[in-house]
This record gives structure tokens, C-alpha cells and sequence, in this order.
């Protein structure tokens, strides 16, 4: 069964003859448990395309259902409900909030997301653990190098197990060690515990480990390649 | 908890800027509360000396008396009257009810020597006077007025105008009932020295029965009786209640503070001046606030879309801001309850001699000498809370305005 569903999407930026058409026309499906990469050249549309797919921006045209549910027609909260549920975040500027610790960013991640009354404390430092990080639990970002931020975020996007997680050039701040590193990461948590990651990138090494590859340019999928 | 956590470590990150809003906020709170403990401690003996040395709680006169005397014109010696046993009855009745004492004021020129000046001329009941006034217990020299004795009381500053002391001769010129000119003479039978300059100055005590008789009045004719209660809370309602016993005759009830209109207005000017300086600090610090929470956005920017990517709602981050803004307020707020306390202290324990700056007596205060500062512990609260409570509204709108920032935008800001 298909964890997201793009029919027909296009979005423009912009008004007149100022028209940006960003996407034109993807129609794309994504199962439970993919691992799938988005690439292209820069302008081509991956971040847009990212964005719609995290809600975090509405198509101009076509419909992103995700789990069944169609974006287009959600309110701002209902958006946000949606993304706090469901979908994880990984940037290539980590995005951690400085005044919390690497234990408390992704404690509060799993706090907004959990029902009141679930012992959340436990479960972070699990999963800081399972990211390499069980020693540096109380470091605040500034204290952390930026592949210890990387896997934070990563940590602070597993941590709530969304059913899909999204990572926007995961890679593009870290050395090729750390960079290795960290997809490993990703990808065993992906075998364990069966998330879907979507990734845009231009970097083959990220390419490497996908097990689907996705080329977009010009705003439509020019290439969809399946990996064993 | 996190939003609150988030919101507390904030304030850190910016901490001159914090501060410099929490100080603006300090100093309103500081001199809100110094002013305000120094107008209640002012007016306080301010009342308290009209209440004891010249009005008391309640006096009971004829309205046309009381209309001359806000004129400013000669007390009217047609406007006395008798009061008879029921009015005495009514008003000892009054709940609270502590002493009464009947006076006779009217217009004189006091006389010493070549110089004369114009005088209130007060016509005491020696033996109840003093248990509704404390005059007496102001005397600098001699004796207090005795019945059946033509010698006077008068204050320090009258006889330093006239360079008397006790023993002098004086003269009071005056206007008798039946409009002639008639004097009294006789010897200062003491001087007063009381807190309150104009009866320094401007006023005599004699003996009623001499007065009486000098002004062709008839035995028992008074111009007030004063009445004096247990406390000025209940002095203001016991006398609209002894006026409406009264009905529609000619005497009239008046509460202290109707006799102190000067003191009154100076009282709600004073409050209106406190309020307005508190207004102005707060409305910088307002805008202080405003520009903390809008730098603020500004600089976080990628934290705001990060929160929102990770499905925080708009009600939640405004919820940061507004919690960061009380906080300001309340660093703000503790910080000028702290030194307001420390200031309050000070005012009260060693008091701030008005005189070293000038004359109260001269703008009409009843007043001399230090004022002391008085404790209102509800106004640390209400302040503390209206400061948290300010603060967190004047960053509504530039936190609606961070919150509502497009987190596609927001996220990637560099």
C-alpha cells in the first residue's frame, strides 16, 4: 500500500508574468519502508517537491495525500497535527534549537508528538543511544560537532516513529567519514524499524545506499529507477 | 514544560538586551512604588493633621456657613445656630461615634502693637475640645483656654510675626452680631506649635463663653459642631448617613475630606502624576518589549520554521514568545519590587524632610517637617502582576507576526 500518493501536482510561485512554475506535473507513489533519494540539478524542483510531500506547503495544482489523507484540503493546525504525527525532518543545517540539550531536542520532539501522559524521557536516551550519542546527552549543540548534530536531528526526527522521514541534503555539511556514517544510521534504522526516508540530494554518495532513485528536472520526474 | 524551558533559556541568549528592557521596567516599577508610598504616607498625615488640628471626621454646620467659607469671605455670625438635644442625640448615635465639641468661628483682626493681621478667631468648649482635637497637646508655652478667661492660644508663627510671648497683650478686632465694631483684649495664654501651618498662623483660640458674649451672640450659639470617630473609614459614610437623619433643614454634614478640598485635589492630582509617570516608563518598556520579540524573530527565523516543520502549532511558538516577553516583565517586575521594598523602607524608617526643598504650608498643605513612607504591600502584587501581564500583551502582535512566518520560507533562511 502506497504511504504517499502525488497525482498530478504542480506548483507556481509567484503571480503574472512573474510565473515560476516549479513543478509540472508529478504523479509519483512512495510505500511503507522505501528508501527512495530525490536528485537533480539545483533549481530542478527537489526541495519543492520535498516540501509538499513534508506539508509544509499546499500544491497549486493536483493533490499529495499522504496515509490516505489529502494535504490541500488541511487547515494550518490540521498541517501542523499532520506533521507532528507523521513525518520527521532532517536538514542539512541540523535546524536544532540552541537553548536545549541534545537530550531535551529530542525529548521535546517526542513530547509534542506523544498523548499526554507517556513517559517520554526513556525513549530519547534509547534513541540517542542507538544514534552513537549516548554519551553526549546533555551537550548543548553548540558543544556538538556537526556530524553529533547530524545524528541528533536524526535521532530527534526517529524518536516519535513517524512513518515517513524526510531529509533535505542530509549530508551536504559533513565530511565524507561522517557523511558515511550517518546514512548507515539511516539506513539501519530504515531495516529496523521499517520508516520510509525520502532524501533530495546531489551527492552520489547518499545515491549509493538509495534503493530507489528518483531524477527530477524541470520540475517533473525524468527518472524512476528501483535497486535491489 | 518545554515551551516554558525554551522560553526561560531565551532570555538568556540575549542577556544586555533582557536586562536593558527588564532595567526600563524595573525603574517604573522602583518609582512607581516610591512615589506611591510617598503620596499615601503625605496624604496620610496630611489628613491626619486637618482631622486633628482643624476638621475633624465629621462637622456639622449650616450650609450657608459652609458656602462663605468656600468663598473665602467673613465667617457669617448670622449663620450660627443651637443645636438642640435631638441633633446631639443623632450624632452621638452614630456608629463609631468617639467625641463631639461645639466651635464658633469668626473673622477677626488680630492686633500687637502697631501691626494688625487678619485672623479665624475659633471659640472652643475648653472641656470638650480636647477630646476631638489635639491642639493642646502642641503648647510650646503657657497654658491651653480656659472658660471665664479672656486670654488666648495662638500659634508659633503668629507670635513670631509679632515677636509675642506668653504674658503679651493682644487686641482682636471684630464685627458683632449686630454689625458693630467690637474688641476683645487680654493676655497670650499660651502658644501652640502644631504640625499644620496654617493653624500656626492664621488661627486663635479663645474661650466660647468670652466670645459669646463679645459678639452679642446668644448663650449656646455655635458655628459647627465637630465630631470626631473612631476612623476616616467609617467617617465618610456615618456622615452621608447623619445627613440623610437630617433631611432637608438647614445644617449640613460634611466628612473631613469635603473640608479638605484643596487636599482632595492635590490627593487625585498627586495619584494622577504617579500613574502618568508609571504610564510613560511603561510604555518604553512596552516598546522595548516589542523590539526584543521582533529582533528576536528575526534572528530565529530558522528556529521558528524548524518548530513548525516539526509540527508545533502557531498558538504554540506565539505561546514561546509571549512566555519569553513575561519573563522580561518579570525579572523586570521582581527587580522593581525588590528595590521599590528596599526604597519604601528607606522612606519609611528615615522619611524625607520636605522642608529642606520648600514651604508645603505656602501651596496650602496642612503639613510640615519629614513625610514617611507607608507599606502597601497589594500595590507590590498588582504592580508585579500588571508589569508580567503588560509585557506578555504588548508582545502579541510581533509574536502573532513571528508565528504566522512561512516555515518553506522560514526553514531556509540564512
Amino acid at each position: 500500500m502506497a504511504l504517499l500518493e502525488l497525482e498530478g501536482v504542480k506548483k507556481v510561485y509567484g503571480q503574472g508574468e512573474v510565473k515560476v512554475e516549479a513543478l509540472r506535473g508529478i504523479d509519483l507513489e512512495i510505500g511503507v519502508g522505501e528508501f527512495s533519494t530525490i536528485f537533480g540539478p539545483s533549481g530542478s524542483g527537489k526541495t519543492t517537491l520535498l516540501n509538499l510531500i513534508g506539508a509544509l506547503d499546499k500544491p497549486t495544482e493536483g493533490s499529495v495525500r499522504l496515509n490516505g489523507s489529502s494535504i490541500g484540503k488541511m487547515n494550518k493546525n490540521k498541517l501542523a497535527m499532520l506533521r507532528r504525527e507523521n513525518i520527521g525532518f532532517i536538514f542539512q543545517d541540523f535546524n536544532l534549537i540552541p537553548v536545549l540539550t541534545a537530550f531535551e531536542n529530542v525529548d521535546f520532539a517526542l513530547k509534542i508528538a506523544s498523548k499526554n501522559g507517556v513517559k517520554t524521557g526513556e525513549k530519547a536516551k534509547e534513541v540517542l543511544e542507538m544514534v552513537g550519542l549516548g554519551e553526549k546527552l546533555n551537550r548543548r549543540p553548540r558543544e556538538l560537532s556537526g556530524g553529533q548534530k547530524q545524528r541528533v536531528a536524526i535521532a530527534r526526527a526517529l524518536v516519535k516513529e513517524p512513518k515517513l522521514i524526510l531529509a533535505d541534503e542530509p549530508t551536504a555539511n559533513l565530511d565524507s567519514d561522517t557523511a558515511q556514517g550517518i546514512l548507515e544510521i539511516m539506513l539501519r534504522m530504515n531495516k529496523e524499524l521499517n520508516t520510509t526516508f525520502i532524501f533530495s540530494t546531489h551527492d552520489p554518495r547518499v545515491m549509493e545506499y538509495a534503493r530507489r532513485l528518483l531524477e527530477i528536472r524541470d520540475g517533473r520526474i525524468t527518472r524512476d529507477e528501483r535497486r535491489e | 514544560m518545554y515551551l516554558v524551558r525554551i522560553a526561560l533559556r531565551n532570555l538568556l541568549r540575549r542577556k544586555g538586551r533582557t536586562f536593558l528592557i527588564a532595567g526600563i521596567l524595573t525603574l517604573a516599577v522602583l518609582l512607581f512604588l516610591g512615589l506611591e508610598s510617598f503620596m499615601i504616607g503625605f496624604m496620610d498625615v496630611s489628613f491626619g493633621n486637618i482631622i486633628d488640628f482643624e476638621t475633624p471626621h465629621i462637622e456639622v454646620g449650616r450650609e450657608g456657613y459652609f458656602e462663605e467659607v468656600k468663598k473665602g469671605r467673613e465667617l457669617p455670625l448670622e449663620e450660627t445656630f443651637t443645636p438642640d438635644e435631638d441633633l446631639v442625640g443623632e450624632i452621638e448615635a452614630r456608629e463609631g461615634f468617639v467625641a463631639l465639641t461645639p466651635i464658633l468661628d469668626f473673622s477677626a483682626d488680630f492686633i500687637a502693637g502697631r501691626y494688625q493681621f487678619p485672623v479665624r478667631v475659633r471659640a472652643i468648649d475648653p472641656e470638650s475640645f480636647g477630646n476631638v482635637f489635639r491642639n493642646s497637646e502642641y503648647l510650646t508655652g503657657g497654658e491651653f483656654v480656659e472658660s471665664g478667661d479672656p486670654g488666648i492660644v495662638i500659634g508659633r508663627e503668629l507670635a513670631r510675626f509679632f515677636n509675642l510671648e506668653v504674658g503679651d497683650f493682644y487686641t482682636l478686632r471684630f464685627q458683632d452680631i449686630g454689625g458693630s465694631f467690637n474688641t476683645m483684649q487680654g493676655e497670650v495664654r499660651g502658644i501652640v506649635n502644631v504640625p499644620h501651618p496654617d493653624m500656626n498662623l492664621g488661627t486663635v483660640f479663645v474661650a466660647k463663653d468670652q466670645a459669646q458674649e463679645a459678639l452679642g451672640l446668644e448663650e449656646g450659639k455655635i458655628s459647627q459642631i465637630m465630631v470626631r470617630m473612631e476612623s476616616r473609614d467609617i467617617s465618610r459614610e456615618e456622615a452621608k448617613n447623619l445627613s440623610g437623619i437630617l433631611g432637608n433643614g438647614d445644617l449640613t454634614v460634611r466628612s473631613y475630606r469635603e473640608a479638605a478640598e484643596i487636599l482632595v485635589h492635590l490627593e487625585t492630582w498627586g495619584f494622577i502624576e504617579t500613574y502618568f509617570i508609571l504610564a510613560l516608563f511603561l510604555l518604553v518598556g512596552a516598546i522595548g518589549i516589542i523590539s526584543v520579540v521582533v529582533l528576536a524573530a528575526i534572528e530565529r527565523v530558522k528556529e521558528i520554521g524548524m518548530m513548525k516543520a516539526m509540527g508545533l502549532k502557531e498558538s504554540e511558538i506565539v505561546r514561546i514568545f509571549i512566555l519569553e516577553a513575561g519573563g522580561i516583565g518579570a525579572v523586570g517586575g521582581l527587580l522593581g519590587c525588590l528595590l521599590g521594598a528596599v526604597a519604601v523602607f528607606l522612606m519609611k524608617t528615615y522619611g524625607i524632610d520636605m522642608e529642606a526643598f520648600f514651604d508645603l504650608g505656602e501651596f496650602g498643605v496642612p503639613m510640615v517637617g519629614r513625610i514617611y513612607g507607608v507599606w502597601n504591600l497589594i500595590s507590590f502584587f498588582l504592580i508585579f502582576v500588571f508589569v508580567i501581564f503588560l509585557s506578555m500583551v504588548a508582545s502579541l502582535i510581533p509574536s502573532y507576526w513571528a508565528a504566522r512566518k512561512d516555515p518553506v520560507v522560514a526553514i531556509r533562511d540564512r
